[in-house]
């Protein structure tokens, strides 16, 4: 049965019979497969769902009392104490003013060191300082002359014979 | 004959089943894609049908008598799928079997596996135009070379309505042809 096909126009993808037995066992295979997942339900499950549901859902059988989260009372409560609050808040702000080294009295800067809180010997006093501010502070010339040191240890030590030797 | 039946009754045993099966598909694939094509159109379709016929195939070898030509049968099946397969497009579409088919056609110039030219074109929208009766029989005997005899068997109907079908499809074509002839 010779047929006129080649006449009609129609074609096919390169190789479309080649390999169409290949797909269709594969689909063969795949229609072996199982199509029920073996899941039941309890008898009339799906005849009394539609009542379960309706009775469920039916909010004028069992009305639920609904609590607002923010009722008008709570909401005045908690404006005022918020509003309290930043009072507060500014009112001791502004009453603080900022404390410098400037606007503290010599007075309490020297009875802090003599009360014993500065915790500084005369390395750590050094180590603040950097090499210019040491060298405009000790200048050579303002060195003690030996002269002046006899003359202060004399008259401080009572046994003398000891600067003697 | 004697080959039918030998491999009919492979296809019977369980031993021999999946081996005599590839030897049908093997045999007939072709031609049950033509027949399909002319009927469904689209390459992709033709494809669906077509795998869909012989998995009828399988699945229906056990209860095959033997009152017809494995063929035959075989034909029917594939028939029977491919207009299943059509008024499924008509029934989601709410439109007529004909209009379904015109759709189609509308979609050849621009498809990939139809490579023929504006007469060919032409014929497919002139076939498109035909009742499903009419449009089946043309197909078989045009293309196919399909006996009336055969065509009896595969389409269920006589031999004299089969001729009525066919000559009444050859004269609208023509006349289609004749209407719009852009060649």
């Amino acid at each position: 049965m010779k047929d006129k096909k080649q006449n009609s126009g129609f074609n096919t993808p390169k190789n479309y019979f080649g390999d169409f037995e290949d797909r269709l066992f594969h689909k063969l295979n795949e229609d072996t497969i199982p199509k029920e997942s073996s899941f039941t339900t309890p008898k009339e499950y799906f005849n009394q769902l539609d009542s379960s549901i309706l009775q469920n859902s039916d909010s004028t059988v069992y009305p639920t009392k609904v609590i607002q989260l923010f009722s008008k009372r709570t909401l005045a409560y908690a404006i005022t104490i918020a509003a309290c609050a930043t009072l507060i808040v500014s009112i001791s702000n502004r009453n603080k003013t900022l404390n410098t080294i400037d606007n503290i009295e010599i007075t309490s800067i020297e009875s802090y060191i003599e009360e014993g809180n500065l915790e500084m010997d005369s390395y750590d006093i050094g180590s603040l300082l950097n090499d210019e501010d040491l060298t405009n502070t000790i200048s050579e010339k303002e060195y003690i002359t030996k002269d002046v040191i006899e003359d202060y240890l004399f008259d401080q030590i009572e046994d003398t014979s000891i600067l003697i030797e | 004959m004697v080959k039918e039946k030998q491999l009919i009754s492979a296809l019977q045993s369980i031993e021999q089943k999946e081996s005599a099966f590839r030897k049908l598909v093997s045999l007939y694939k072709e031609r049950l894609y033509w027949h399909i094509r002319k009927i469904v159109i689209d390459h992709d379709d033709t494809d669906d049908v077509l795998q869909n016929t012989f998995i009828k195939v399988f699945k229906n070898i056990d209860r095959f008598k033997g009152d017809s030509k494995l063929f035959t049968w075989m034909y029917r099946i594939a028939t029977n799928e491919a207009i299943t397969f059509i008024n499924k497009k008509v029934k989601q579409n709410n439109i007529t079997f004909e209009d379904v088919k015109i759709q189609l056609i509308s979609r050849l110039e621009s498809d990939v596996y139809f490579e023929g030219d504006e007469i060919q074109l032409q014929l497919q929208k002139a076939i498109a135009t035909l009742p499903q009766k009419q449009q089946l029989v043309f197909n078989m005997k045009y293309f196919e070379n399909h006996t009336y005899e055969n065509l009896s068997e595969i389409l269920d109907t006589s031999v004299g309505g089969l001729k009525s079908n066919y000559h009444l499809a050859v004269k609208k074509i023509t006349a289609f042809l004749k209407t719009n002839e852009t060649f």
